[in-house]
């Protein structure tokens, strides 16, 4: 089954997460990031990877880690299949066509993840906000319906909106320089545990507030290009729920 | 102190994270037969920093001072010290 992503599909991400990078919308700055045509969100093809990936496992499984590399842009309105295959430590992902792979991953069992050594910062994203953006979510993708697949996204989205600038990555490009930096997502991790969130989230009359601390990211400055990666522990009730480890590559381009 | 042995079970797991590689990675394997792209060497270089501390500047690759895993691992293990090409960590 071939699965494409759509103007609408991209507002709908971008309105929820507040991503509203111009390649994902100017044909110029796609054209610039190397594209042909408009990019969709690597998260929003995500969401439905990940919800494909869930239909490929057993229930329960404890902590697993689901990984992906962002390897091509993948273009709007442009038809991918999801295949999943056994590698040795895990369920492979490959989203492709017949000529390209566009995202590799694994999704692998995990003993537990492990608290990052320096916390920078700690959100709180409160009832009435997770409430709301639950609503919008379920709007918006109603075919995703796995709770960590919400969270991760709706974390991922809180920590673009919060900490996106503070961390020296400013995404508002703009054409009136004869170059400008563009900030492209590379990678994205998700430790999870469907047990321990059912075990929480079906309790429906605690109003479910969530919060996450950021880590001191790691960084790396290489000619021509400047990546790293920033981890995300998010807790409900006190008690880790998730992880997300963004892998995140800006590149000068020149005009 | 980390040994190569560790450094090569890491590579394993990292491989068979990036590639479809099917075969047994030894330390003779080069890094020309795990088909690495540029991605593949940036998560290398995020993991590898992130697990033992070690920098991997991509001129060691380029330049043809690691194009084994043997290389890689020996490197991991026995960091040379600081030399013009480190590269910057941003920390």
């Amino acid at each position: 089954m071939k699965v494409a992503f759509d103007h609408e599909a991209t507002l709908n991400w971008a309105n929820f997460s507040g991503d509203f990078n111009p390649i994902h919308f100017d044909i110029e700055m796609a054209k610039l990031a190397g594209s042909p045509d408009l990019i969709v969100h690597g998260m929003l093809a995500l969401l439905h990877v990940k919800q494909a990936t869930m239909a490929q496992l057993p229930p329960h499984l404890g902590w697993q880690q689901f990984k992906v590399l962002f390897k091509q842009p993948l273009m709007q309105t442009h038809g991918v299949n999801f295949n999943f295959f056994e590698k040795k430590t895990g369920l492979g992902i490959s989203v492709g066509d017949d000529a390209k792979e566009y995202f590799k991953g694994i999704c692998s069992p995990l003993s537990s993840p492990v608290l990052a050594e320096e916390v920078g910062s700690v959100f709180v994203i409160d009832a009435a906000q997770v409430k709301a953006k639950q609503r919008e979510f379920n709007l918006a993708f109603p075919s995703v319906d796995q709770s960590w697949i919400f969270i991760d996204a709706l974390v991922f989205s809180d920590f673009l909106r919060h900490e996106f600038k503070r961390l020296g990555i400013d995404d508002n490009a703009t054409k009136n320089s004869k170059s400008t930096k563009i900030v492209v997502q590379m990678s994205h991790k998700v430790i999870f545990n469907t047990l321990i969130l059912s075990r929480l989230l079906d309790d429906t009359s605690i109003p479910l507030e969530i919060s996450y601390t950021v880590a001191r990211p790691r960084a790396f400055l290489e000619p021509g290009a400047e990546f790293g990666t920033v981890e995300v522990t998010v807790f409900v009730s006190g008690q880790i729920v998730l992880q997300e480890e963004i892998g995140l590559i800006s590149k000068e381009i020149s005009f | 102190m980390t040994t190569a042995n560790e450094v090569l079970d890491f590579v394993k797991n990292l491989v068979d994270e990036l590639k479809d590689y099917e075969d047994e990675i030894t330390f003779d394997t080069t890094l020309a037969q795990l088909d690495l792209d540029s991605l593949d060497y940036v998560q290398t270089q995020i993991e590898v920093k992130k697990l033992f501390g070690v920098s991997l500047n991509t001129d060691l690759f380029i330049s043809g001072k690691i194009t084994t895993v043997g290389h890689l691992c020996q490197y991991v293990a026995n960091p040379i010290m600081e030399t013009e090409t480190q590269p910057a960590a941003v920390q």
